[in-house]
């Protein structure tokens, strides 16, 4: 577990790294490709060596006209053309390239200085008056002025050769940088890929592990509880025959004893003997049914059932228990005939639980009311007590196995905890429903709601069965 | 008698004026295979002309630049949209430039600039103009190689 944590932990710690490293890489990126469009955007330097090379065209074209090969108007274009290199030098973003790149322009105000002395005694060749030897010389002398130019120009033209190779080195690191970049963001992209997907594998393990211990615990549980109710279960099926016997023996005794004696203290004994033996196989008939029930051992049987007859019966079979706390019972039932169709020995069961439990919490001299009354298609049946009552809180737990609100209070006598849990387990089998409401210290109203059977089916068909149930 | 002098004078004349005037002006080639035309300057002028404002890297600011469109001249001997051209200037530099720049921008063969006909020293008088302040894709590199100046002769290859 710790070993697992560890590795999320660093490989989390990887994620978030290799994000940033993306992040950079992507900021690198935006960068590199600026600088290669500003390169891409730079006028070319190479327009700078156009300069010798149209200053040596003006000279050949001079040595030619000297020599009488080509017009002198030829001289002047070309004189034009050197100077517009010049001037291309001069105008635009060039210049200020060439200042950034450290070359020396002086050459060229030289040579615009040159220029413009040159630029008369150039239109003066084409005068159509002048002598071919008057034409010589005058090229011969412009041709000297040119001259000297050479090696500066030069210079400069090496300058810009370095300068332009500087630029295009710059271009192809540029370019190899952002491939690089490229490639390490692709990289990383599955990396981050990589580190996500056994992050999740991780994670999915580590899931599927806390569902193999749920599953496990959940079993052990159960199992825990099964052989609790099990064992529980052949106790009690072992006590049940001696304390029948027991019970037998008791009442046999009792009897005998009431005849013969009228010694008060061994009656007294003898019936506290009787009442608890009596508790006792309660108590493991309480178990036997609460396992019959887990384990899904107890049918029912449905058969058309009144159930104004069924609580009479219930009540009638606890009326000697109430009796004996003092507690008298008092049922309203409608007129009209309320038929369910159900397992009648198990609903008086269940009425008998709840009749009983109203009466040991209701205190000597009270009336537990039960009332019986149809809500729409369902019966419902009521029984309330002024007991203790159930807190809130504990109404939601009333339901469960082993659960008791302290009973000892009222009545002093103590049960398994079972009776509720039983009752609700004998409701659900039957489809019914049961319910309680309280208030603490004014007592509680448990009510049970069976399905009713339509009016116009118990009249014809059911009457003759209800009959029979009638005369049980 | 004295018309047939007046003629033969004027024939003469126009004998001499014509190469003369046609050989002075005739700034601008354009050949297509078999078919050409030449274009002299007030030629030019006298087509419809398109105004392109803007800068570039040879220029210092915003600057008006006016011409015929070089979409016209294309159109005049029947240049295919998907023909190359060779652009030649005075100084024999040339440069490939696709056709279907005319048709997709308006690329003009400016002569004036700044209302004024430029000179050879001022890279006249024919240049080749991108309306790159217009179209932001011009401003490469590329393109500055197609703004060619004292533009002499356009072919298709």
């Amino acid at each position: 577990m710790h070993r697992s944590r560890l590795t999320r932990a660093v490989f989390l710690t990887l994620f978030v790294g290799a994000v940033f490293f993306g992040i950079w890489l992507i900021y690198k990126l935006g960068n590199e490709i600026q600088n290669i469009q500003t390169a891409d955007q730079t006028p070319p330097l190479w327009l700078g060596s156009q300069l010798p090379l149209e200053l040596l065209r003006l000279q050949n074209n001079l040595n030619e006209v000297a020599f009488g090969y080509k017009p002198a108007a030829d001289v002047v274009l070309h004189f034009d053309i050197a100077w517009s290199r010049i001037n291309v030098l001069q105008e635009g973003k060039l210049p200020q390239i060439l200042a950034n790149l450290e070359i020396d322009q002086g050459v060229l105000t030289d040579l615009e200085a040159i220029f413009t002395t040159l630029e008369p005694q150039i239109q003066g060749l084409t005068a159509s008056s002048m002598t071919d030897e008057v034409r010589r010389q005058k090229t011969m002398t412009i041709l000297a002025a040119l001259e000297g130019f050479d090696v500066p120009l030069k210079k400069f033209l090496l300058a810009i050769a370095r300068a332009d190779n500087n630029a295009r080195v710059e271009f192809r690191t540029g370019i190899l940088s952002l491939s690089h970049a490229i490639a390490y963001l692709g990289a990383t992209i599955l990396t981050l890929f990589g580190i996500f997907v056994f992050l999740l594998m991780i994670e999915l393990r580590a899931a599927k592990n806390t569902e193999n211990e749920m599953r496990k615990l959940a079993q052990d549980a159960t199992s825990a509880s099964r052989m609790n109710m099990n064992f529980m279960s052949v106790v009690s099926h072992e006590l049940r025959t001696p304390l029948t016997s027991i019970l037998g023996g008791l009442a046999l005794l009792n009897v005998r004893i009431r005849k013969t004696s009228t010694d008060e203290s061994t009656i007294k004994l003898l019936d506290i003997a009787s009442r608890n033996g009596d508790r006792l196989l309660m108590l493991v008939n309480d178990i036997l049914d609460a396992q019959a029930l887990s384990d899904g051992r107890v049918s029912t049987e449905r058969n058309p059932v009144n159930l104004n007859e069924i609580v009479a019966t219930a009540v009638e079979n606890c009326n000697v228990y109430a009796e004996q706390l003092g507690v008298a019972y008092c049922v309203t039932t409608e007129n009209e005939k309320l038929v369910a169709l159900t397992d009648s020995a198990r609903v008086t069961q269940v009425l008998f639980n709840l009749l009983s439990n109203a009466a040991k919490f209701t205190s000597s001299g009270d009336v537990v009311k039960v009332n019986v009354r149809r809500n729409k298609q369902m019966a419902r049946i009521e029984i309330i007590d002024k007991g203790i009552g159930i807190s809130a809180e504990q109404q939601d737990n009333v339901f469960s196995p082993f659960h008791q609100i302290n009973p000892g209070i009222s009545s002093g006598i103590k049960s398994s905890g079972l009776g509720l849990s039983i009752t609700k387990q004998l409701m659900d089998l039957l489809g019914g429903e049961i319910g309680v409401s309280s208030n603490e210290g004014e007592g509680s109203m448990f009510w049970i709601e069976l399905d009713l059977v339509p009016a116009e089916h118990d009249s014809r068909k059911f009457s003759p069965v209800l009959l029979i149930s009638g005369s049980n | 008698m004295d018309i047939q002098r007046i003629m033969r004078a004027a024939l003469a004349s126009s004998l001499f004026v014509l190469p003369t005037f046609g050989f002075a002006q005739a700034i601008l080639t354009v050949t297509n295979f078999e078919t050409s035309a030449t274009y002299t300057l007030e030629e030019l002028l006298a087509m419809p002309q398109t105004t392109v404002v803007t800068k570039n890297d040879f220029v210092e600011d915003l600057t008006t630049f006016q011409g015929p469109s070089l979409r016209s001249v294309l159109n005049d001997i029947d240049v295919d949209r998907t023909a190359n051209l060779k652009m030649v200037a005075l100084n024999d530099y040339a440069s490939k430039v696709p056709a279907s720049d005319a048709f997709t921008y308006d690329v003009i063969l400016a002569v004036l600039r700044d209302g004024e006909v430029m000179s050879v020293r001022d890279k006249g008088p024919i240049w080749v103009i991108y309306p790159m302040d217009d179209n932001s894709e011009l401003q490469r590199e590329i393109f500055n190689s197609r703004l060619v100046w004292q533009l002499k002769s356009i072919s298709v290859e």
